[in-house]
């Protein structure tokens, strides 16, 4: 049962894998963006930070779902 | 940890109680000095905004006045031109009249003079002549002769004479 | 595992006794500390002549006054001022660990509460800007069919904001404690610095920051 639990938390965990893709995809466009218009960096790292902590809480849930498997399962 | 209890109540109570307390020792304070100093910026702005309204007033004013006094003063010096020329105009006019007045009556005088001498010389003449005349025919001649001799010499003297006074 | 748990520190003795937990302990330690730093620094401020303290306190406030006032408008400005309050205080009590109390931010009951205000206020700005007619129509916008889904983000909102604070400062309170068990000296400071305090403002930062573009969108 508690290796069943720990795989569970585990696989729960692996939302990371999206949110990392994610924002590792949105911060590439957003260097990009720079690139291209050095002036609007003010606006793109605002909106970029945005992104990210949207797509980050993809993560935290799989993190707290793990968290949630452990602590009401174990 | 994962659990919601009366402690969430306790929160928004610490939550609401530390909004108005920093509304009322920081926010409230901080703001109150900078919209005062954002006021007095703006109102020193406007000070002189105005000031420099006013001065420019001032200076429309004073070009205007200055043109028109330098209009003026050209005038002024146009007729005391005009009126120098005309004094000395004038003058001068009264200047040549009294010349010409002087040598008119200059020549005159001169006239005068020249014919009182022309009369003088004249009878002087006629009384040398006369004398020179008994001189050289005195003791022989007679009335009629020294008479006729006379005539004689005042014709061709007097012939002479106005020869050379012309 | 206790040390992820949020204890109790003592119970008030009525009605049964009702537990009150450290992180509200730390809490009022917070308050305390603002208020004290608040009382200190406000003390003489002048409009003229200012000096170095009175410099930097208004710099800093207007610093925050300026990012919220760019994303609220006019219309917003009146919520500034608790927007302040949390930003401060979320980045106080995400950085409080460094000083050996637990981020209060750690238990759930208080990102949770946090999450609550920030829904309160924005249906609350949506309401005071539109009237509630109106603030109710816009439920149903663009189209009818969407109004279930704008109801489930009243809930939808506040529990991604909660969760996304308590999940960012629990999960880097417990990469931590691992890296204290792998090497208590010298290697936990390089990560301490990113996860405490970078992370720290950064979920501040966030927090606020969505509040305040909910906020702008009800009010739109």
């Amino acid at each position: 049962m508690g290796t069943l639990i720990a795989i569970g938390a585990a696989i729960a965990v692996l939302t990371g894998i999206g949110a990392g893709v994610g924002i590792g995809i949105a911060t590439g466009k957003a260097t990009e963006a720079i690139a291209r218009q050095p002036e609007a960096e003010g606006k793109i790292s605002k909106a970029l930070l945005l992104g990210a902590a949207l797509a980050e809480a993809t993560a935290i849930y799989g993190f707290v779902i793990g968290l949630l498997i452990i602590i009401m399962l174990g | 940890m994962v659990q919601i209890n009366i402690n969430l109540v306790f929160e928004i109570i610490n939550l609401l109680v530390l909004y108005l307390l920093l509304r009322k020792f920081l926010f409230g304070p901080v703001m109150n000095v900078m919209e005062k100093r954002k006021a007095m910026i703006e109102g020193g702005l406007k000070h002189a905004e105005d000031t420099e309204k006013k001065a420019n007033e001032l200076k429309e004013q004073y070009e205007i006045a200055l043109s028109s006094a330098k209009e003026k003063s050209g005038q002024i010096v146009e007729q005391a031109k005009l009126e120098a020329k005309r004094q000395a105009d004038q003058i001068l006019a009264d200047a040549q009249k009294e010349a010409g007045q002087l040598i008119a009556r200059g020549e005159e005088a001169v006239e005068n003079q020249k014919q009182l001498a022309m009369q003088q010389m004249e009878s002087q003449v006629a009384q040398l002549a006369m004398d020179a005349a008994y001189k050289i025919i005195g003791q022989k001649t007679s009335e009629e002769n020294d008479l006729s001799l006379y005539d004689q010499f005042i014709e061709k003297a007097g012939d002479s004479h106005d020869t050379d006074s012309n | 595992m206790e040390e992820l748990n949020c204890k109790t520190v003592f119970t008030i003795p009525v009605f049964g006794g009702i537990p009150v937990a450290e992180s509200i302990v730390v809490t009022w330690i917070i308050m305390a500390v603002l208020v004290l730093l608040s009382v200190i620094l406000v003390r003489n401020l002048k409009v003229e002549n200012v000096g170095r303290k009175q410099l930097l306190l208004e710099t800093g406030i207007s610093f925050l006054y300026d990012f919220f006032y760019g994303i609220l408008g006019e219309k917003g400005k009146r919520y500034i001022t608790y927007l302040m309050t949390v930003v401060l205080y979320i980045g106080i009590a995400n950085i409080i660990g460094l000083c050996g109390f637990k981020s209060p931010t750690k238990d759930l009951n208080v990102t949770v509460a946090l999450a609550v205000m920030s829904i309160v206020l924005i249906e609350y700005s949506g309401i005071h800007a539109k009237g509630s007619k109106k603030w109710l129509k816009s439920f149903a916008e663009p189209i009818a069919i969407v109004a279930p889904i704008n109801v489930l983000e009243l809930f939808i909102r506040p529990l991604s904001l909660s969760m996304r604070l308590f999940g960012n400062v629990l999960g880097s309170f417990v990469v931590m404690e691992l890296l204290k068990i792998v090497m208590p000296i010298l290697l936990p400071i390089p990560f301490s610095i990113y996860f405490d305090i970078f992370d720290g403002f950064i979920q501040a930062y966030v927090f606020v920051f969505l509040t305040a573009l909910f906020m702008k969108e009800k009010m739109e």
